[in-house]
């Protein structure tokens, strides 16, 4: 026999693990520090690239002047101003991923416990449901 | 108001009957209009303007996520600089990808506003974006509000420096300082994206404080706000506004801003209660605003007729209860037979005999 109560709670589940819980069930699979540490990796991967560009764009902007200036220019002090113009952007930019990721995997676990309350409803259910048909055809259970 | 509010109900109940359908085709008309108008402003690739392509295109946005919308119209207007020039297309990836790194990436949810500020912009009603963000959405939309403002205002330097840019015998240094000046020294575009920041922020301030007619207050706020520090910008920055033009637009834009409010909030605070209670730890001050809603007319069918007719009583026939046919049984036909013939007690006698 259909079950109302608990068709109702297995659609509200699915909505859920098919729409917004989709993701906050992905990142919940991480521990905290192994979900941020991932964010922080891919994060420096993507922050080199962006300043790759930006350098490479900006040197091509001043590749003229560069070209005249070059032999005047103390290469030292000119290549030290982009790596600390670098780690700038990357500490910048750690900082910005850590806070980022910080919120996104909090508000995932606070999504997840309401899906967590109604799956153990549902076991509960479905225990409840065993033990009823067991009575029903005199089956016990296995201890 | 009441019609207007029986619209509203109507278009709601509407919604919530054919959602499945209304809001792909929601997501088709903004993903065309957005297509079209990138292709019809920039208008350097006919190959791209093909209607079907841009049909086609539409077609996927309505299925796939919002953000799909973004990137693909991103591909377009690559693929538009690209019939200017390759330096062109070549500069318009590496600036989308800039943009998709340094910011996009933070706000996944909140890019719609990326796409509707280049269209806001193109039907003369900017301040809608920034109001709009600030009502429905969070702080954090200001960010791709800020990254449509400069995809537009790339899209305009494409356009007015297409001659130069497109002419052999501009070196590619030159084009390239060319795009990137007219990015980086474009203070219009920069005094935009302030103003921009600062009408999200006022705007969802004033929103969240516990007045009445809170969103109202907010969306004049966000206006005037807007205008004054366009103006004062333009005053600091020395850039050459149409201030005539700003005020009219952002008059539009309220009016978009108040219809917008209307159709998400639409509050009622003249029937607003204030009550306070209290449990063990708390003392709680609870302020209800009622949704102004108003229940559809409940039409009556009332049939006149001349002639006299009696009164029935209304027979209320019981439906036949639908049993389920019995599965066919391959047995032979059993005529039908009358008990009252059948002696039982001398057939069970001769039955016995036999045994």
């Amino acid at each position: 026999m259909l079950n109302e109560r608990k068709i109702k709670k297995m659609r509200k589940m699915a909505s859920f693990e098919a729409g917004e819980g989709k993701s906050d069930l992905a990142i919940t699979n991480y521990y905290r520090s192994d979900y941020i540490g991932l964010g922080l990796i891919k994060n420096f991967f993507l922050i080199t690239f962006a300043y790759v560009l930006m350098v490479g764009m900006y040197l091509g902007y001043k590749s003229e002047y560069l070209m005249e200036n070059l032999h005047k220019m103390n290469l030292i002090t000119f290549g030290a101003t982009f790596i600390v113009l670098y780690v700038a952007m990357l500490f910048l930019y750690s900082v910005v991923t850590y806070i980022y990721c910080s919120v996104k995997y909090s508000k995932a676990q606070d999504g997840i416990q309401h899906y967590y309350k109604d799956l153990n409803q549902l076991k509960k259910l479905y225990d409840r449901e065993e033990k009823k048909a067991g009575r029903e055809t005199g089956r016990r259970k296995n201890v | 108001m009441t019609a207007i509010l029986e619209l509203k109900q109507k278009m709601k109940e509407f919604y919530g009957e054919h959602d499945t359908w209304i809001l792909p085709l929601l997501k088709f008309v903004l993903a065309f209009v957005l297509f079209k108008g990138i292709n019809s402003y920039m208008g350097f690739s006919d190959k791209m303007d093909n209607i079907f392509i841009v049909l086609i295109l539409a077609v996927l946005c309505s299925i796939l996520p919002l953000n799909a919308m973004t990137a693909i119209a991103c591909v377009i207007v690559v693929g538009q600089c690209y019939s200017v020039g390759i330096e062109a297309a070549g500069f318009a990836l590496i600036l989308m990808i800039l943009l998709m790194i340094l910011f996009l990436r933070f706000t996944s949810r909140e890019n719609l506003a990326m796409v509707l500020t280049p269209i806001a912009f193109r039907i003369q009603v900017p301040a809608a974006v920034p109001i709009g963000c600030g009502l429905l959405r969070g702080i954090s939309s200001a960010v791709p509000a800020g990254c449509g403002i400069v995809l537009y205002h790339f899209m305009r330097l494409i356009k007015d420096k297409a001659a130069l840019l497109q002419a052999k015998d501009t070196e590619i240094v030159k084009k390239l300082q060319i795009l990137l000046d007219g990015l980086v020294k474009n203070y219009e575009m920069w005094l935009t994206v302030l103003v921009f920041i600062i009408v999200v922020i006022v705007v969802f301030l004033i929103r969240k404080l516990p007045v009445n007619y809170s969103w109202r207050i907010a969306i004049v706020a966000g206006a005037v706000v807007y205008i004054l520090a366009m103006t004062m910008g333009s005053m600091v920055l020395r850039v050459q506004l149409d201030m005539t033009s700003v005020i009219v637009n952002t008059v539009l834009s309220t009016i978009i801003s108040f219809v917008l409010e209307f159709f998400v909030l639409g509050v009622d605070y003249s029937r607003s209660e204030v009550t306070q209670f209290e449990d063990d730890e708390y003392v709680y001050y609870v302020k209800a605003v009622p949704k102004a809603l108003i229940t559809g007319k409940q039409k009556s069918v009332k049939t006149i007729s001349n002639e006299e007719e009696e009164y029935e009583e209304p027979k209320f026939e019981r439906e036949p209860k639908v049993q389920q046919e019995p599965e066919e049984i391959s047995v032979p036909p059993v005529m039908a037979v009358d008990s009252a013939e059948i002696d039982f007690e001398k057939q069970l006698e001769e039955s016995l005999k036999d045994l």
